[in-house]
């Protein structure tokens, strides 16, 4: 994909940031709302690029690299976690910060950061990572690997297998998810809201709670049944 | 049943419907129905039980990935090497004014003093 074409997606995105979603009973007031669209330019007036200084755009590019460093692990788990191929999610994941850049020094105000960051590395990562599966990163001998790697605290022989089965029939049922499902998870994982997830992905917040039940669900039935 | 303490007293017996557990463990709902599935879950040990369910999943869930995802997602192939350079040239791709905008912001410039020559301030 070329820069054009990302630039293309970027803007995409936060043009159909669009208003948040609201979940009929579901709290409103503890999760922040969510900035991701392009304000109106006459209630934000900004610096015109002309005259941002020298100064400015040093500051601007420490405050960027500073989210860069704060999120970049938290977003590129979740492109690899959601669409399983990491060389490609290091650069979507970087190409994410690089417009958050490009849109603040734009004169745009985005209102949550962390959000607009993910959801840019989200429409990113669907255009350029289309038919990844999640068993690509946790292939058999991947698994393997990762099991002799892993330093089992459990005190006895017997504790410790049965950690290992658990984690391998979550494996199994983290694997059967769909993409859907698996974005809406990995999102969660890392901390965000409802209410964000549903800005991410583009979806009613009602849409985020049936598939994350779904998928609890998936896992409650994997692992007790 | 017009008798609103017994009204209240028919919801909480109602079990809530699974979903809002998840919701009601996760912290998304609304005051007054989190205070009403609380009351709930005092009372059912069913729905309570379904409530360690889900916790149990999510506690599960979190080792999984902390032990066995998380050691394979820490570090990408190139370390983030490329970010410094690549922000560096799109700061100055941002800061490199097109030819257009600086005859736009002369014209603009010119215009606006000549306002103030043409019609006096008041």
């Amino acid at each position: 994909m070329s820069r054009g074409q990302i630039r293309q997606v970027a803007i995409a995105c936060t043009a159909s940031g669009g208003s948040p979603t609201v979940m009929e009973g579901v709290e409103t007031e503890s999760t922040p709302s969510i900035t991701v669209g392009l304000p109106p330019l006459a209630a934000n007036p900004v610096h015109p690029i002309e005259t941002r200084s020298r100064q400015e755009t040093l500051k601007l590019e420490q405050k960027v690299t500073g989210y860069f460093e704060r999120w970049r692990e938290p977003v590129y788990r979740y492109v690899v976690a959601a669409f399983g191929n990491s060389a490609q999610a290091e650069d979507v994941t970087q190409e994410a910060f690089l417009q958050l850049y490009r849109c603040l020094h734009a004169g745009q105000s985005i209102g949550n950061v962390r959000a607009w960051v993910f959801r840019v590395a989200h429409n990113l990562a669907v255009n350029q990572i289309k038919s990844q599966q999640f068993i690509t990163l946790l292939d058999d001998e991947t698994w393997e690997e990762i099991r002799r790697l892993y330093k089992d605290t459990s005190p006895t022989p017997e504790q410790m297998l049965i950690q290992q089965e658990k984690f391998d029939r979550l494996r199994v049922a983290i694997a059967s998810l769909t993409a859907l499902e698996r974005q809406c998870l990995h999102l969660r994982t890392n901390g965000l809201r409802y209410r964000e997830i549903a800005e991410i992905l583009d979806l009613s917040a009602t849409t985020v709670a049936e598939t994350l039940y779904r998928v609890i669900d998936k896992l409650a039935k994997e692992n007790y049944e | 049943m017009n008798n609103p303490h017994q009204r209240d007293m028919n919801r909480e017996e109602q079990h809530p419907r699974r979903e809002r557990l998840l919701l009601y463990v996760d912290g998304e709902l609304a005051p007054k129905e989190a205070t009403r599935i609380e009351a709930h879950l005092g009372a059912c040990w069913s729905c309570r039980a379904h409530v360690s369910k889900i916790e149990k999943s999510i506690v599960d869930l979190m080792e999984f990935d902390g032990a066995m995802l998380t050691p394979r997602l820490s570090t990408p192939p190139n370390g983030w090497r490329g970010f410094d350079g690549a922000l560096r040239q799109v700061v100055a791709e941002s800061g490199r004014r097109s030819l257009l905008s600086i005859v736009l912001g002369s014209f603009g410039r010119f215009f606006s003093r000549a306002r103030h020559l043409v019609i006096p301030r008041p």
